[in-house]
């Protein structure tokens, strides 16, 4: 008999249709069953709908990659070591990284990369999926994300040095950034000051504070976030845009 | 009941011009051209316009306002504000799908100025 499980995944269904073979109870293809005698079974009971016998099926998660050679992005489930672009077939490594020491090498990810405080990045060049910075960089080294790049430690990189979709600033750091901060989604926990503009959504959350101007379509702030800017949001759009 | 939590209700079809005033907590649903000055809570319902500034200790917003919002304590604006005007308060908390055109000074980390020592030199 298969083993009961709670969860029911991809691998739970083979795994227990390969035990159920091997004990013979799943007829050979092309056999005839035999006719089952139901007058003796009592009719199914209902079950209700928080029953324990209900299983839940879990989708793996699936992560956005972009190909460093061609651009080219599309959707991966669940993880692997390495895969190939479905444009142009280039290899991508997916694997992640943690780097808690000095690093001077290029590092090539879909996956992520993890600057620890103890980390430094000297002539470095990372391009990776997320990035976590809580390290030193040089202004020789240069960081690409093309999801999340969080900032927090005492680093204070040039914006010029970062490049990113979204940005999600830590709780207790406090960044400035000279020029224009164009972002989708920005999250707050620390402070940031900037002239930003955003086409996703902008979180200040509990213990953040975001300085400068803001313009953008969704703003969010939580209780206990702070805003001192000039503020422009509008969901559905700039009715001046749409006036010229 | 005591008038501390007694809440004045000016309904949907109400529209006035002037300044209203208040101690106690209000809610509007209806229309306003002009101040708006509560010692309590300030309630701007979905349905309520107001032209003018909003003064009280805390506002929720719902619906528009054209003016200046300045709360001793709080300010809060649901998906369906409309906000074009300047906002200061201690607290702040704005959910998304609001329209919010102003400038913001809110800071609840800011360390409150405290008062002048009072044993100091007098010239």
């Amino acid at each position: 008999m298969a083993k009961k499980t709670k969860v029911m995944d991809g691998f739970s269904v083979v795994r227990g249709l390969a035990q159920v073979q091997q004990e013979g109870l799943l007829p050979k293809p092309g056999g005839v069953r035999p006719a089952e005698d139901r007058s003796s079974r009592p009719p199914p009971a209902a079950k209700p709908a928080d029953s324990p016998h209900i299983v839940k099926t879990i989708q793996p998660t699936k992560r956005t990659i972009r190909c460093f050679a061609c651009g080219y992005e599309f959707q991966l489930s669940g993880t692997t070591r390495t895969i190939y672009c479905s444009k142009c077939r280039e290899k991508i490594d997916m694997g992640d990284y943690v780097i808690d020491g000095p690093w001077s090498e290029e590092i090539k990810t879909g996956g992520s990369v993890i600057i620890r405080p103890t980390g430094r990045l000297e002539g470095a060049r990372i391009l990776a999926g997320n990035v976590i910075l809580e390290g030193d960089m040089d202004d020789r080294s240069s960081i690409e994300c093309n999801q999340w790049l969080e900032l927090g430690g005492q680093a204070q990189p040039h914006p010029r040095q970062l490049t990113m979709r979204n940005l999600r600033i830590a709780a207790g750091k406090d960044m400035r950034f000279k020029y224009k901060l164009q972002v989708h989604h920005l999250e707050l926990l620390g402070t940031l000051e900037a002239d930003i503009e955003s086409t996703g959504l902008v979180s200040v959350r509990e213990g953040g504070h975001l300085k400068g101007t803001v313009r953008g379509a969704h703003l969010q702030v939580e209780e206990g976030g702070g805003l001192s800017a000039r503020v422009f949001i509008w969901p559905q759009g700039n009715p001046l845009d749409a006036r010229a | 009941m005591s008038s501390e939590l007694q809440e004045s209700v000016i309904g949907a079809d109400v529209e006035i011009i002037g300044t209203v005033k208040c101690n106690g907590s209000i809610r509007l649903d209806g229309k306003l051209e002009g101040e708006l000055s509560c010692g309590g809570n300030a309630t701007l319902g979905k349905n309520a316009q107001v032209k003018g500034n909003v003064t009280a200790t805390s506002v929720t917003i719902e619906g528009k306002i054209n003016g200046n919002i300045l709360a001793k304590d709080k300010i809060e604006m649901k998906s369906t504000a409309t906000v074009n005007g300047d906002i200061k308060a201690k607290r702040l908390s704005v959910e998304d799908g609001v329209t919010f055109v102003g400038r913001s000074e809110v800071n609840p980390n800011a360390q409150p100025v405290p008062p002048p020592a009072s044993g100091g030199q007098q010239r």
